[in-house]
C-alpha cells in the first residue's frame, strides 16, 4: 500500500505529525500540571481546573514563580489543557494519517493510540458537561434537587402557579461577567433588568448597624438590614475547609414598566438561612435570592433512616448509610435503597455517593454526580489493554518463530 | 477492508476513523453549554411541595433568659451538616437599658453618663464571619486608627474565656479629634459551635471607663447553649 503522504492533498498536514510537535507539547503540559500544582496553595482546586487545565489559554500569576513584591498580581497567558490536549490529538491523528502504514501487524499500536484518543476524548466530555452537586436531607425528610455548592445563581422565583413554581435563573458567569464590564443584563427569560453593582466572589455578611463607616448600596430589603463585605476566596490549603460565600448587590428594574425596584443584596448568607427578598415585576411576585446552583430531579428523595456508626468506644466510622425511598412519579417508581459508603446509588443517570451525615445521625448529605463521558475511561483503558496483549503476544510469537530457527 | 473505502472514493480506514476522532473533539469543542439565563417549571407535588426549600436547616434551639433578651444564630458556613445552633443567656447589668432587637436578632443595651452615652450589642454570626484579625481591624478603622498586618492584629488581643468557651478581647481607643472625644471599642470574639458571637461596646474613651466593669459583668453571665462542640479561635495566640 502505497504511504498516504504521498497523497497530495494530505501532504500540507504532515507538520502536524512531528515527533518533535508531540515532545514540545509533552513538555508543556509537564509544565502546565506544575504551574497549577502551584497555584492550589492559594486557590481552591476548582478554580485551578478552570483557569488552568479546562480552557484554552491559561492566565498563570507570575506570583507563583516569582517574589509577590516584583509581579504583583500580574498574569502571563500560556497553552491550557485544552489546547494542549486538543494540539495532542491532531498531533496523534495526524501521525496516524501521515506514517502509519495498516497491518495486522500494527493493529495493536493502533489500538493504544486509539485508546489515548478515548481518554482525551473522555476528559473533554467530563470538563464539558459533567455536573456534581450535593444533596442534603434530614432524617424523615426529603429533597428534589442538588446543589453545586461551586458556583451560584441568581433566582427569581415565581410561586403564583397552582401546578408548579416558575424559576428565573442568571448563570454566575453572566453576573460577573455584568459586574466587570457595567453592562445590564437583560434578557425575554427575566422579568426585570438586572444591574450587577458589585459580585463577591466570597463575602463576609455583618449587621448595617454595625458598620456605620461603611456606605451601604441597598436601597430595599434585606440589604438594609445587613452589609456584604468582600473577603479573599478559600484557599484550597484553607485547613477549615470553608467554602466561598458570594454576595452581590443587584439594581432591578421592571422590564414591562420601565420601573426601578431598587437595589438588594443577595448573598447565600441569607439564601442558606431561608431569608430572601420579594419583588414585584410584570404583574407578578417573585421571590429573589442567590442561592448555590441547583439542579432540580425529576423524582424525590426520601431519608427514611440515618445510620452514623462508629466502632465502640471511639471516634472512628464504621458504617455510614442511609435508607432512602425513591419516588419518581414520571418513571412510576415507589422503592427504598440503601446508600453507604462504596456503595452507591445509580438513579436515572445521576449516581448518588454517601458523602457525610450530622454526628446525631439529624441530616444526611450525598454528593450527586451526573457525567455522561463516565464509561470513557473504562473503554479506553480496555481498548489499550487489549492493544498491548495484540501488541506484545505479536512479538513474542515472531521472536519465538526467529528463535526456532536454524 | 481498506478495498472497500477505495471502491467508495474515501480515504482508507486509518484516515477515516482519524478524521473522525478530530471531527468529534471539534464538535465536542464546539457544543459548549449556553445556560447563562434558564426558565424551568418545578412541579408542586406532595414530595416537592415539602421539599422545594434550601439544604435542610438545622434544628434550632432557642429560649428566653430571665429578662426576655433572646438570641437566634445563624447557621455555618459549611451547608452540610450544620451544626445545632446555640443559645444565649445573660444577665443585664443594672444601668443599662435593653433595646428591641434588630436584623439577626442582636441585642442590644444603651447606658449614658455624665460623659456621654454609649452602647453595647450582641450578635452571631455564621462559621468565623471572616475572622478575629478582620474584625479588628475593622474595628480599628472605626476608631481612627491604623489597621495592622494580621498576626499583629491577633496578637494585640487578650485572650479571655466566656462560659468555658475561649475568646479574645480587643480594647482601642481612637484620638481626640477636634472638639469631638476620643472613641473606643471594647469587643469580645467567642467562637461556640459553628458560629462566632460579637459583643461590641462602642461610646466615648471615658465614659466606658466606667462602664468596662459592666461588661465584665455581662460576659461572665453568658451562657451559651445548644452547639455541637466548643472550637478553638482561629490563630489564637
Amino acid at each position: 500500500m502505497r504511504p498516504l503522504a504521498e497523497n497530495r492533498y494530505l501532504r500540507p498536514i504532515a507538520w502536524l505529525a512531528s515527533l518533535k510537535l508531540a515532545v514540545v507539547l509533552f513538555g508543556l503540559s509537564i509544565v502546565l500540571v506544575f504551574l497549577g500544582t502551584l497555584a492550589q496553595v492559594d486557590q481552591g482546586i476548582w478554580a485551578v481546573m478552570d483557569q488552568y487545565f479546562r480552557t484554552l489559554i491559561a492566565q498563570v500569576e507570575l506570583n507563583l514563580l516569582l517574589p509577590t513584591g516584583w509581579v504583583g498580581r500580574a498574569t502571563v497567558p500560556f497553552p491550557g489543557g485544552w489546547l494542549l490536549g486538543g494540539l495532542l490529538m491532531i498531533n496523534l491523528a495526524a501521525a496516524m494519517i501521515v506514517r502509519f502504514r495498516w497491518s495486522w501487524r500494527k493493529s495493536g499500536l493502533l489500538l493504544i493510540h486509539l485508546g489515548l484518543a478515548v481518554l482525551l476524548l473522555g476528559e473533554l466530555v467530563t470538563g464539558l458537561y459533567a455536573e456534581e452537586a450535593q444533596m442534603t436531607i434530614p432524617e424523615g425528610g426529603s429533597s428534589n434537587f442538588a446543589e453545586d455548592i461551586r458556583e451560584v445563581e441568581l433566582a427569581l422565583v415565581d410561586r403564583s402557579g397552582r401546578l408548579a413554581d416558575e424559576h428565573h435563573v442568571v448563570s454566575q458567569r453572566l453576573l460577573r461577567r455584568a459586574a466587570s464590564n457595567n453592562r445590564a443584563i437583560e434578557d425575554a427569560q427575566l422579568p426585570v433588568r438586572v444591574e450587577v453593582l458589585r459580585f463577591m466572589s466570597n463575602s463576609i455578611l455583618t449587621s448595617a448597624t454595625m458598620s456605620e463607616s461603611w456606605i451601604n448600596p441597598a436601597t430595599r430589603g434585606l440589604g438594609r438590614r445587613f452589609l456584604a463585605v468582600q473577603r479573599d476566596p478559600v484557599a484550597a490549603a484553607d485547613t477549615d475547609q470553608t467554602i466561598d460565600m458570594p454576595a452581590a448587590y443587584v439594581e432591578l428594574i421592571d422590564r414591562q414598566s420601565g420601573r426601578a425596584l431598587g437595589t438588594y443584596l443577595v448573598t447565600t448568607w441569607l439564601s442558606n438561612r431561608d431569608m430572601t427578598d420579594t419583588i414585584e415585576a410584570g404583574g407578578k411576585r417573585y421571590e429573589l435570592s442567590l442561592r448555590f446552583r441547583r439542579a432540580y430531579k425529576p423524582y424525590a428523595l426520601h431519608a427514611v433512616q440515618i445510620d452514623n456508626d462508629h466502632y465502640v468506644g471511639t471516634n472512628i466510622p464504621r458504617n455510614f448509610s442511609t435508607r432512602v425511598r425513591v419516588v419518581d412519579r414520571l418513571r412510576g417508581q415507589d422503592r427504598q435503597f440503601v446508600i453507604r459508603m462504596n456503595q452507591p446509588l445509580r438513579y436515572a443517570g445521576d449516581t448518588y455517593y454517601q458523602s457525610q451525615m450530622a454526628v446525631d445521625e439529624s441530616t444526611t448529605t450525598f454528593q450527586v454526580v451526573r457525567n455522561p463521558g463516565w464509561l470513557l475511561p473504562y473503554i479506553a483503558c480496555i481498548v489499550m489493554t487489549v492493544g498491548m496483549i495484540i501488541q506484545f503476544a505479536g512479538s513474542f510469537w515472531r521472536f519465538s518463530a526467529r528463535a526456532g530457527e536454524p | 477492508m481498506n478495498c472497500f473505502y477505495r471502491r467508495l472514493g474515501l480515504p482508507d480506514a486509518t484516515t477515516s476513523s482519524s478524521a473522525l476522532v478530530i471531527m468529534l473533539t471539534a464538535m465536542t469543542i464546539g457544543c459548549e453549554r449556553s445556560d447563562d439565563v434558564r426558565v424551568y417549571q418545578v412541579p408542586k407535588t406532595p414530595e416537592t411541595s415539602q421539599t422545594d426549600q434550601p439544604i435542610a436547616k438545622p434544628r434550632e434551639e432557642t429560649s428566653g433568659n430571665s429578662n426576655g433578651g433572646q438570641l437566634d444564630a445563624a447557621r455555618s458556613a459549611q451547608p452540610a451538616a450544620t451544626p445545632a445552633t446555640p443559645s444565649i443567656h445573660y444577665i443585664v447589668p443594672e444601668n443599662w437599658t435593653e433595646q428591641p432587637g434588630d436584623g439577626m436578632r442582636t441585642a442590644a443595651f444603651t447606658f449614658e453618663g455624665d460623659l456621654g452615652s454609649g452602647q453595647v450589642t450582641l450578635i452571631v454570626l455564621p462559621g468565623q464571619a471572616g475572622g478575629p484579625a478582620a474584625n479588628i481591624n475593622r474595628w480599628r478603622g472605626q476608631v481612627g486608627l491604623e489597621p495592622l498586618p494580621e498576626q499583629t492584629a491577633f496578637e494585640s488581643a487578650t485572650q479571655i474565656t466566656v462560659d468555658g468557651q475561649p475568646g479574645l478581647l480587643v480594647d482601642l481607643t481612637g484620638a481626640e479629634i477636634s472638639d469631638q472625644p476620643a472613641q473606643r471599642i471594647v469587643a469580645a470574639i467567642v467562637m461556640h459551635g459553628g458560629s462566632t458571637l460579637f459583643v461590641k461596646m462602642t461610646g466615648p474613651a471615658e465614659l466606658l471607663e466606667v462602664e468596662t466593669e459592666a461588661l465584665n459583668q455581662l460576659l461572665e453571665s453568658l451562657r451559651l447553649t445548644g452547639a455541637d462542640q466548643p472550637q478553638q479561635p482561629d490563630d489564637s495566640p
